[in-house]
């Protein structure tokens, strides 16, 4: 909210709250994430990342809290979600590529079936895609026969399929192995690059102190700190952040 | 060892009682003390590493004999009469048709209850993957319920209870009620385990990409569920098709039912022996295939 | 509902900001009301009166059927709609639905608790029914005592892979896990006295269900055996074990965790199979209510058994199922 010169705002949330039964997890979130720009969400396991991140394309169900995407108001009652949803691409910790279909299937499988657009236009730009993430001949492998690396960079470019105009990592490369973070790294940095707006729950420090314009740190359910990556990684002034970072560097 | 054999021997020679002893206490627990010294016997050979395989060899064939010999011998059958009482195929001339006829019931009757039960627990497992307290508590009572009664107590209801209700059903449409329901509920069992063997990141992938409830049932669960419900449901079908012999007790026309009136008005046991006979080679294939199914599935998981 | 036209392009979310607000008319609560209005109305002017049978009748009372469960679909498709919505939907239903029942069925609504909750036929017909309670008792005893010495011996004869008594145990297996018990029971009872094997009916009933439930708890005791790793046996060699103190020290107390649940499913099922005793007349439970039916010529005993085997099965069917999802978890577990 501070920068009203960057033009256009892409998602807004404001008071966002969200309870599991006795536990608050989200405890009254509010920002404003702009067009092209690179937010990472960081913080403490438990601390609600990627909760946080789940409410905004309403995976979870918000308790309350208002979140704008686009001016959309997502959470008024009988809004189209699945309409809203096509608009932001997820990538998950685990992948979730479905392993009864190939890799280009898995691409296919959105836009042909939300979309509705043909097998052929369907696979020409799926085909892309894999180009751009660098699978392109592995189009007809199973999940099964491709390494997490690899996996994660077809669930990227099934994502990016149904050409999204905001794209969400939930920590996109803790389940893999170190070799193969790299790969997966180079495809969001190029993605950033192309000025696609995005939200990475991620502790690579590497990759955000590249990338990411912007850092939301959170720590119980709260935003404690939110900018540069500069100012969050060297001056710091809050404790949590503090210790957070001590640990992890 | 050679021992133990020789003292098995003086055993059965000189401690098991006649073919009609006087006292019965001492009649059973003299064999059953044989029967199991002999299993004892034969037992620490076979599980002996060091023992050659043809001497095991040896002794499970004259474990089978002694076995078999002892039943000749004891359980009071009369052999002779065996050929005329169990396989006297004359009785059976001209009457064949009508086990087929009956076998051509069962086979109906397991086919259209077959459909009906995969309908019912498709559906019961599909609605609750709505996931409404409210609904699912009903859909829990049910199923709970049809596991719990007996089958041929719900046939038995249908047939005999329902029409004091005004609703009669007939032998053949209760049958396939029961059947349907009853193992609908069994069905739907299988059918939730496949539902719930599909990780929840699926379901939180295909909708993140915007695909609507139904599309991600129908695109991405029952596609992964399919493969994993197809043993288990082979299973309830064919425990399925073993309880349609049950209809005999509410007058279907069935295979058992068929047979029996044969028995009764040959006075002779055979039909009910070929009766069982045409079952065994209908339901040892169908056994044996579901065995087959499951245990791929169990070397699947355990790759 | 993505618009195609807006496919090609995608820009955005620009065609929701129009529709903010805008609820589909099925999602809509006047909808529903509507709906259940139109249902009412229906149901008061349109459906045919008691005792006609006309195919159009017939036919009216089908559409009101059907317009009733798609007014339900409507309701309970839609996530957004409260539970409270939807609990007091399927209440209605039902009382919708055996309102229609009550109205078309040719039953007797008077005699209803005459019929079947008849405290004073179930009093006479009691001491029946208990003899019935035992005498089902007896048999689910009996056949699961037969069934697990038999099976434990089978499962242990057979893990000495000689080629010659496997034969004659799968075929032993597969034979009774073919037959249905019912046809076993009548080859028991009926046929076996011509051959001069004369059996009582309770040992028939026995022999025929233990023979069956033998069959499924080797295979049981067997998938246990076969569940300890071949390294734990071989572990306990060079330790030094005898066979004996291997049995009983490593292979039988982790077996024993793999084979309780199904073993106590495979009775529970045994136990319920005892109701087909009644048709080698046996009196067990279901036979007794049977006689008591014919004799009192009222149903209520054959209600009253029901119920009984509800009162018995449902908590153990629950309790085996919950065995077997402790066991499962406990497996995930084991395989992280």
């Amino acid at each position: 909210m501070s920068n009203m010169n960057l033009p256009e705002t892409m998602i807004e949330v404001v008071d966002l709250h969200k309870r599991f039964k006795d536990l608050h997890v989200l405890k009254g979130i509010s920002t404003v994430v702009k067009h092209s720009e690179v937010v990472a969400v960081m913080g403490p396991s438990g601390s609600g990342k990627s909760t946080f991140l789940r409410c905004l394309n309403r995976l979870e169900e918000p308790t309350s809290g208002r979140i704008y995407i686009e001016g959309v108001d997502i959470m008024a009652p009988y809004i189209d979600i699945n309409r809203v949803r096509t608009e932001i691409g997820m990538v998950f910790q685990s992948f979730n590529l479905f392993p009864h279909l190939t890799a280009i299937e898995n691409i296919k499988l959105a836009p042909m079936n939300v979309r509705k657009i043909s097998n052929k236009e369907a696979t020409e730009r799926g085909m892309a895609l894999l180009e751009k993430v660098g699978l392109a001949e592995k189009a007809t492998a199973y999940p099964e026969q491709l390494s997490g690396g690899q996996q994660q960079r077809v669930a990227i470019a099934r994502a990016l399929a149904m050409q999204p105009q905001i794209m969400f990592f939930d920590e996109p490369t803790s389940a893999l192995d170190p070799e193969m973070i790299g790969e997966v790294l180079d495809v969001m940095r190029n993605m950033a690059k192309e000025g696609m707006t995005m939200m990475v729950v991620s502790h690579e420090m590497g990759f955000i102190r590249e990338a990411a314009d912007r850092i939301l740190f959170l720590a119980d359910g709260l935003i404690v700190e939110d900018g540069t990556p500069d100012q969050i990684f060297n001056h710091s002034k809050h404790k949590r952040t503090i210790e957070f970072l001590g640990k992890i560097l | 060892m050679a021992m133990s054999l020789a003292l098995l021997i003086a055993y059965a020679l000189f401690l098991l009682p006649d073919k009609e002893s006087a006292i019965p206490v001492w009649f059973y627990s003299s064999i059953s003390f044989f029967i199991v010294l002999i299993l004892a016997y034969s037992g620490s050979i076979l599980a002996d590493r060091e023992k050659p395989e043809a001497l095991k060899m040896g002794v499970a064939f004259m474990l089978i004999a002694v076995l078999g010999w002892l039943f000749h011998r004891y359980s009071g059958a009369q052999w002779h009469r065996l050929a005329d009482f169990f396989f006297n195929w004359e009785k059976l001339e001209g009457n064949w048709w009508i086990l087929w006829e009956g076998l051509g019931v069962t086979l109906f009757l397991a086919f259209i209850s077959g459909i009906g039960s995969v309908v019912v627990g498709l559906l019961i497992a599909v609605l609750r993957t709505l996931n409404s307290p409210t609904m699912n508590f009903f859909l829990k009572v049910y199923v709970d319920v049809f596991r719990s009664i007996p089958m041929i107590v719900v046939m038995v209801i249908f047939f005999f209870a329902m029409p004091f209700m005004g609703i009669s059903l007939g032998s053949i449409v209760s049958t396939v009620l029961a059947l349907s329901l009853g193992y609908g509920a069994y069905a739907s069992e299988c059918f939730r385990a496949g539902i719930e063997s599909v990780h929840s990141g699926q379901l939180e992938a295909a909708r993140s990409l915007g695909l609507s409830r139904w599309k991600t049932i129908y695109k991405i669960i029952l596609p992964q569920a399919i493969p994993v419900v197809i043993p288990p449901l082979t299973g309830t079908l064919v425990a399925m098709l073993k309880d349609t012999a049950v209809a005999s007790v509410v007058a279907a026309p069935e295979l058992l039912k068929r047979a029996r009136e044969l028995y009764t008005s040959e006075t002779n046991p055979t039909p009910l022996v070929a009766a069982a006979l045409i079952y065994l080679a209908v339901l040892i294939p169908l056994v044996r295939a579901v065995n087959m199914l499951e245990n791929r599935m169990q070397k699947k998981r355990n790759e | 509902m993505a618009d195609p036209k807006n496919s090609e392009t995608a820009t955005g979310l620009s065609d929701l900001k129009d529709k903010i607000g805008h609820i589909p008319i099925i999602r809509r609560n006047s909808f529903v009301y509507g709906f259940l209005t139109v249902l009412i109305l229906y149901g008061v002017f349109l459906l045919p009166s008691r005792g006609s049978s006309g195919t159009v009748d017939l036919g009216r009372i089908a559409l009101f059927g059907v317009l009733l469960l798609i007014w339900a679909m409507v309701v309970f498709t839609d996530e957004l709609k409260s539970e409270k919505m939807k609990t007091t939907m399927v209440f209605s239903l039902f009382i919708i639905a055996g309102w229609l029942y009550y109205r078309y069925s040719t039953a007797r609504w008077g005699e209803m608790g005459f019929l079947f909750f008849n405290v004073e036929m179930i009093q006479k017909a009691w001491p029946t029914l208990m003899e019935g309670f035992w005498t089902t008792l007896l048999l689910a005893v009996g056949a699961a005592i037969m069934s697990t010495i038999v099976g434990l011996l089978l499962a242990v004869f057979r893990s000495f892979n000689n080629a010659v008594l496997n034969f004659f145990i799968i075929a032993y297996v597969d034979f009774f896990r073919a037959m249905p018990i019912i046809v076993l029971m009548m080859l028991i009872y009926y046929a076996l006295p011509f051959m001069g094997i004369s059996l009582s009916a309770i040992m028939s009933g026995i022999l025929a269900l233990g023979l069956n439930s033998s069959a499924y708890v080797s295979e049981i005791f067997r998938a246990g055996f076969l569940s300890v790793k071949k390294g734990q046996i071989e572990a306990a060699n060079a330790l030094g074990l005898t066979p004996i103190q291997t049995m009983r020290l490593v292979i039988l107390p982790q077996a024993f965790r793999v084979v309780i649940p199904p073993l106590v499913g495979n009775y529970v099922a045994s136990a319920k199979d005892t109701a087909l005793a009644s048709s080698i007349s046996i009196i067990e439970l279901l036979k007794a209510g049977l006689s008591q039916k014919s004799l009192l010529a009222n149903p209520s005993p054959l209600i009253f058994v029901t119920a009984l085997y509800l009162a018995m099965f449902l908590p153990l069917t629950r309790f085996a199922g919950y065995l077997e999802k402790k066991m499962k978890a406990s497996q995930r577990q084991v395989r992280l």
